[in-house]
């Protein structure tokens, strides 16, 4: 199926088509979700597509974005590989090392035959509870090679020519600690299959197999050339960005450098990651295919608002990286933690990139946000269930994390995720009703979300402790916890880090017969301890509380820009505490008013602290009357305006007051003020590594907060563009 | 004359009117609705009712023996923020329970909107987080008291939300479907601090488990009762001042009446009012007609409904949508698409597009004149010659077929390089399968084949579109109703008085449960069923109907374990012994296999029987229907016009109301023009009349799919 042979298709039947397309998608996935018997899959921790002959994406749902790309990986290394593709052949893969975020998500993929020819190819995900391992739940943080973590399953036929291969199936579900869980997710993916399958034949009896090819084509170059559009719109360059990844060391908490440089030309992007440091067994390596996963995760949600999504958003980028890099592990690493490890902050790394490149265009600053989902908390408990039955459970609570701010609005407060637009966590009482595990409270936390002019969005966090059962034990791991990867952008600041806290024997029990709801772990008696990022097995007794807190969303701008009426709002919902709102956003209120006079003052005296704090840069300062920049002045964003000078040379100006900088060279950031941002405007809810500090760069004249990085204490971080 | 039922649906546009005289003898009206004064649109058709009969409004009223309606309050006063300010009382830990949405992000938009990640937000709570206060108290999973309510804790809580701004109250506290107690001594709690306050708790409202859908349920009913109170005694009142001797009835969610006194107490089960009454008109034709499973479409302006009728019941779901909320309630389940004849046409990129986008009522259609300029289905339907220009809401309204050619030749025919013709039967043909691909969707998320039901088509464009998409759907039958114009109000006029209650209580059997008897205790599960009857009856005796007369039907939620998704399954009346529940898992296995394949049944994680419900229904006495008028003597001739169809003219027969006499045989191509819509009967299709005056369509070589 080349594009030469594309028939006459008017638009009628292409519209058609288009949305039987998508109907026949959703009646696929409804099949699936219905049929699975996981709790994971509930939470939309799947996907279901339909990729053409090649194994583009055609047609993609809102589920999890990640393995979208994946399944379109998988089917080219079936096409790869086999030469005897039939009809009624489904393919199965798991392999992380070749097309799986990890070993948790199983594919499997039908290819469609009409009139002998194949046009399409159905794919489905979802993430299995239990492929054995180390750990209940496959998902071994403390795993050193991948032979400790669960079974991979190398690209093959889980069901021939309409014949199940049992024994493959049998192997597999003998490998689970939950196989009738496993068995009916299997048996969900082949009832999703077979009703997309047949719906399909239905079409292709109606249209022909080539209109429905055709389509899918036209669609997805329909989504290139949108694309191309856009980006030839914006200006060449190189734009950089980097995060780390922090994972406990023998000493201490080490730092996985990840580094994104994006170069745009013309109409292509490409994202290369080479100088992010080398993988290293322990938590968190990811393989290419969750790297690369990311990134189309990152185009969807960067550039897909107004394209249709399809593999026409992938078409124009490239993703640069050698093997066995953190970001591209190969065997033995263990990648089990890979779904949302090194490859989730390359993810940050590139909407670091994203944001800095169409920050440049005023049409599409709207679309700019910063480092996007910072951390997947992983929060797994097993034992025995009130019932007196074995139990695994995944909380999928962790997904309620703050969302990145925009130019144009705060971020989404506790469910902002990027990674999953349609989904969310269960009930409460859901919850109970199935694990042995109390709620003391689940509730947005305040100031977590970064601040800035738009706040980045808060996060939850949620505490529990055993309940009818003396058997409960956790496997608690993330990253995120002694940085924020989630950096703001244009003078925003970070949001919260992730956090996982216990209380040892506390006095629950006595405090809940007196009557008490205790609401901070402190009034709960016991001993208080902070884990660290990651824990395999750790023991929950009656009596232990557990806590997770989200990593948030940064913020967008300067907060101390940011409307005192929307600060007023926050504080009477309570997202935003009297502390911030006096320190860092520098609103006062008296009465249930702002006091504006006051906010006016409390703001200057800020300003003069920054100004006092602030190294000025060691390039000359401007006259003050020095004119401002030309009408033909390029924004970056709010903090920059690129234009020319009084002698007509080209000059950076402050995008907040209009002074100019100085000259444009290598690094912009030599021409800003800097600090280092205080541990009272950072708030008590981030911390920062003992190599790193929160950084700020200032407009030497009007001391706007320009740009908020978190970099090596000693050593620059790479420019943020060169265009 | 003898006694009379009236039924009104006040909708947004238009209040219909239908009157069943004691002889089945159906009559239909129509008026402009007043939005601020719904009562003088129902005076208003009830003017033109009686003088159809030759009598005052008084006389009419005084014969009545039934009045029910239907309303949009409801809906509009969420629609148009006129709720009351309703203060939220939660269990200490989780006052954040609404703003944290369970962190769904997505709840109530379509995958389009969810693409959209940068303007992707959660949605404006039912109260804001000031108006939710926390007390002390903690139930768990089993009803147990973990923490006592701490009294002086809540007492201050109260005042502080009263000192807030609080006019109505809400209390959904954790577990309390388990364990009322402490919701129960809050309301008295509240009595007490703010005297004359209405206050609903979430134990009585809606005893299921889910926090996130019980707390938004229970806060939005507490604000919508003072508005759907005021409305409701003020149509009584002006009513009863035109003559009317009995208290009117109104129209609930999941299909049944209940009187309006009291109905405040229930407000948020009364948003679907209106729409859902067009469904249980499709159940009550279809139950003479003999139609067991029934696609009811109604497509207006602006939107596409689609109900399902299995097994002769309107399928109803435990919640509805309105906007992006979801009432948690037992609501007939109606899916909607923006798809009408007012959806937009558009080309992008060489692609041709039919909505979401619609012109609305303003400015309408390009046809309509009113300065429209793009293209719309209607036009499309107008330039193919399926619309007279003439005769559009029975000549109230004079249609333009020059601009709406011209809207489609500029917008779709030019950028496409087509003829004008082409372009609308390409809008036409595009409209049509979107419909036919949704009704598929709601039929296959049942479980079943579009093929096997019979489609009923009503609503303004319904009638002009269901040939076709019933066509494409592979359906054998397609029946316009002779009450197409003023279903929902039929569908009122023939409802029963219902009540439906329903309790989370979950038994489960264990992993591996080979006798689900020894699992689930026959005489437990006659407890909780027999529980939920008494409430059921109870309702019914408060609503003034005599429990002995009530029709009683069980139904269980059940899944298979560690599963989400529930399927209803309906059960004799209790007891029960083992057998019964072995016959009831039975039945489980057997749908679930049926819905999702063979051998898709994930036995060996046991089962889990999360709510049950009881709908109890007390008949109305109501004739049966009549004989619907022969043919006049002197109907006209049947006219011709011209029609696009299949990118070719044809000429297809017009006619009118006057030939559609029981018996009447109408082969297509034709078009049927009633006061309200126009049907359309395709080529290759025939239509049959229904010794009622309904309008068959099928495959002309007749008993053939349509």
């Amino acid at each position: 199926m080349t594009s030469d042979r594309t028939p006459a298709l008017d638009p009628v039947t292409y519209e058609v088509i288009r949305h039987k397309l998508w109907s026949v998608n959703e009646e696929g996935s409804a099949t699936m979700i219905h049929v699975s018997g996981s709790p994971v899959v509930h939470a939309t921790d799947y996907n279901f597509g339909i990729y053409t002959a090649e194994g583009e994406m055609a047609v993609i749902g809102v589920y999890l974005l990640v393995p979208i790309y994946t399944g379109s990986m998988a089917i080219r290394e079936f096409l790869g590989r086999f030469d005897d593709i039939a009809d009624g052949d489904v393919f199965i893969i798991n392999d992380p090392y070749l097309a799986a975020e990890h070993q948790n998500d199983v594919q499997f993929c039908a290819p469609f035959f009409h009139d002998g020819r194949l046009v399409a190819w159905i794919g489905c995900m979802a993430h299995q509870v239990d492929l054995g391992g180390m750990d209940a739940g496959s998902w071994c943080p403390t795993a050193t090679d991948v032979y400790q973590e669960g079974l991979r399953i190398p690209p093959g036929r889980i069901v021939r020519r309409g014949e199940v291969n049992r024994e493959l199936w049998d192997v597999i579900v003998a490998n689970s600690r939950m196989p009738f869980t496993v068995s009916n997710d299997f048996t969900a993916f082949l009832a999703g299959l077979r009703v997309a399958r047949q719906r399909l034949a239905e079409l292709a009896g109606r249209y022909g197999g080539e209109a429905i090819a055709a389509v899918m084509r036209r669609s997805i170059e329909g989504s290139e050339r949108q694309l191309r559009d856009l980006l030839r719109g914006l200006p060449d360059g190189v734009f950089e960005h980097v995060s780390y990844l922090d994972r406990p060391a023998p000493e201490g908490t080490a730092l996985v450098r990840v580094h994104c440089r994006m170069e745009k030309r013309g109409e292509e992007l490409v994202f290369d990651f080479d100088g992010s440091d080398p993988q290293s067994a322990g938590y968190g390596m990811a393989t290419r295919a969750g790297t690369v996963g990311a990134v189309a995760t990152l185009m969807l949600c960067l550039f897909g608002s107004g394209i249709p999504w399809n593999h026409g958003l992938m078409r124009p980028v490239r993703v640069v990286a050698r093997d066995g890099l953190c970001v591209t592990a190969v065997p033995p690493i263990p990648v089990s933690g890979g779904a949302a490890g090194a490859n989730w902050v390359a993810m940050s790394a590139a909407a670091g990139c994203g944001a800095k490149l169409v920050s440049f265009s005023p049409a599409h600053a709207g679309l700019a946000f910063g480092p996007g989902d910072g951390s997947w908390q992983l929060a797994q408990f097993g034992g025995i269930n009130q019932y007196g039955e074995p139990f695994a459970a995944m909380y999928l609570d962790s997904l309620l994390w703050g969302g990145p701010a925009f130019a144009f609005r705060d971020g989404v407060d506790s469910g902002g995720a990027m990674v999953i637009l349609g989904g969310g966590t269960q009930d409460v009482e859901q919850q109970e009703v199935g694990q042995p595990l109390l709620y003391l409270w689940r509730r947005e936390v305040p100031d977590s979300g970064g601040a800035g002019r738009h706040r980045g969005g808060n996060g939850i966090e949620y505490a529990m402790t055993p309940i009818d059962s003396a058997d409960v034990s956790g496997v608690l791991a993330s990253h995120g916890i002694r940085l924020p990867n989630r950096t703001g952008i244009f003078g925003g600041y970070p949001g919260a880090c992730a956090r996982f806290e216990m209380v040892r024997g506390s006095e629950l029990a006595r405090l809940h017969a007196a009557g008490c709801s205790p609401t901070r772990l402190g009034e709960a008696g016991g001993r208080h301890e902070v884990l660290a990022g990651v824990s395999s097995g750790v023991p929950v007794r009656p009596g232990d509380i557990v806590n997770i807190r989200m990593q948030n969303g940064g913020g967008y701008g300067d907060p101390l820009d940011r409307d005192p009426a929307a600060v007023l709002r926050d504080l009477a919902a309570g997202s935003v505490s009297p502390r911030a709102a006096r320190a860092v956003y520098g609103v006062a209120v008296a009465g249930g008013a702002v006091d504006a006079p006051a906010t006016a003052e409390l703001r200057e005296e800020l300003r003069a602290q920054r100004r006092r704090e602030m190294r000025l840069p060691d390039a000359p300062q401007a006259p003050s009357g020095a004119p401002p920049p030309d009408a033909s002045a390029v924004p970056w964003g709010e903090s920059l305006l690129l234009g020319r000078g009084a002698t007509g040379d080209a000059a950076v100006h402050c995008g907040h007051c209009s002074t100019p900088l100085g000259t444009p060279g290598a690094d912009w950031r030599r021409l800003a003020g800097v600090r280092a941002l205080p541990p009272a405007e950072l708030g008590g809810l981030i911390e920062v590594h003992e190599a790193l500090e929160a950084r700020q760069y200032l407009c030497p004249r009007c001391a706007a907060s320009l740009w908020v990085e978190v970099v090596p204490r000693a050593g620059e971080a790479p420019p943020d563009f060169a265009i | 004359m003898g006694p009379v039922m009236i039924a009104s649906d006040i909708g947004g546009t238009f209040t219909d009117t239908v009157t069943i005289e004691a002889d089945g003898r159906v009559g239909r009206y129509k008026a402009p609705t007043v939005p601020d004064d719904p009562a003088a649109g129902v005076l208003a058709t009830l003017a033109l009712a009686a003088a159809d009969g030759g009598e005052t409004t008084p006389a009419l009223l005084g014969r009545a023996a039934v009045f029910a309606h239907g309303t949009t309050v409801a809906t509009n006063a969420m629609l148009e923020g006129k709720r009351a300010r309703v203060g939220l009382l939660q269990t200490r830990g989780f006052g954040d329970t609404l703003p944290i949405m369970r962190g769904f992000k997505s709840l109530g938009l379509d995958e389009a909107r969810i693409k959209d990640f940068r303007n992707l937000v959660k949605q404006e709570l039912v109260t804001p987080r000031r108006l939710i206060a926390e007390v002390t108290e903690r139930v768990d999973y089993r009803g147990r008291v973990v923490v006592a309510l701490d009294e002086a804790d809540a007492r201050a809580a109260v005042r502080r939300l009263r000192e807030a701004g609080a006019e109505v109250y809400a209390v959904s506290l954790l577990w309390s479907f388990k364990n009322d107690r402490h919701e129960r001594r809050l309301a008295a709690i509240i009595a007490e601090e703010a005297p004359g306050a209405p206050v609903t708790l979430s134990c009585d409202l809606m005893p299921r488990l889910g926090e996130y859908r019980r707390s938004v349920t229970t806060a939005l009913n507490a604000s919508l009762r003072p508005v759907l109170g005021r409305a409701v005694r003020s149509l009584e009142g002006r009513l009863a001042a035109a003559g009317l001797a009995l208290p009117p009835l109104l129209m609930q969610s999941h299909g049944g009446l209940a009187p309006v006194d009291g109905i405040d107490r229930v407000a948020a089960s009364t948003v679907m009012s209106g729409p859902v009454g067009g469904v249980v008109a499709c159940t009550r034709l279809g139950a003479i007609a003999g139609h067991r499973n029934i696609v009811a479409t109604d497509m207006g302006g602006t939107s596409f409904e689609v109900g399902l009728i299995l097994d002769g019941e309107a399928h109803i779901a435990n919640s509805t949508w309105v906007g992006r909320h979801e009432i948690a309630l037992p609501s007939v389940s109606v899916r909607t698409v923006g798809a009408g004849s007012g959806s937009l046409a558009r080309v992008a990129a060489g692609m041709l597009r039919v909505g979401p986008e619609s012109a609305g009522a303003v400015p309408g259609p390009a046809c309509y004149g009113a300065g429209g300029s793009e293209p719309t289905v209607a036009d499309a339907d107008l330039v193919l010659g399926y619309l007279n220009p003439e005769n559009f809401l029975g000549g109230r309204m004079r249609l333009d077929r020059a601009l709406a050619r011209r809207a489609i030749e500029t917008h779709v025919a030019a950028p496409l390089g087509m003829s004008a013709e082409q372009a609308a039967e390409g809008i036409k043909t595009i409209v049509d399968a979107r419909l036919a691909d949704l009704i598929r969707n709601a039929t296959v998320e049942q479980g079943y084949d579009p093929a096997d039901f019979v489609l009923y088509a009503y609503g303004g464009a319904g009638p002009t579109h269901a040939f076709s998409y019933g066509a494409e759907l592979g359906i054998a039958e397609i029946v316009v109703p002779a009450t197409a114009s003023v279903h929902s109000a039929y569908g009122i006029a023939v409802s029963d008085l219902m009540v439906a209650e329903e309790l989370s209580d979950p038994m489960m059997s264990p992993p591996g449960t080979e006798d689900y008897a020894a699992a689930i205790p026959p005489a437990a599960l006659t407890a909780r069923l027999e529980r939920v009857a008494a409430r059921a009856r109870d309702k019914l005796a408060r609503a003034g109907a005599e429990p002995a007369r009530a029709v009683l039907a069980y139904a269980v939620e059940m899944r298979f374990r560690f599963q989400i998704h529930v399927l209803h399954v309906r059960l004799p009346a209790p007891p029960f012994d083992a057998a019964a529940v072995r016959a009831l898992v039975g039945r489980f296995i057997e749908a679930y296999e049926a819905r999702f394949g063979a051998g898709s049944a994930f036995t060996a994680a046991g089962i889990e029987l999360t709510t049950f419900r009881v709908v109890a229904r007390v008949p109305l006495e109501r004739p049966p229907p009549a004989r619907a008028p022969e043919a006049a003597r002197d109907a006209p001739a049947p006219g011709r016009r011209e029609v696009y169809q299949g990118g070719a003219w044809r000429e297809a027969a017009v006619l009118g109301p006057a030939h559609l006499a029981p018996g009447a045989r109408i082969e297509g191509l034709a078009i049927v023009e009633m006061p309200d819509t126009t049907i359309v009967i395709g080529a290759g299709q025939a239509g049959r009349v229904d010794p009622h005056g309904n309008l068959v369509i099928t495959r002309a070589a007749s008993g053939g799919r349509a």
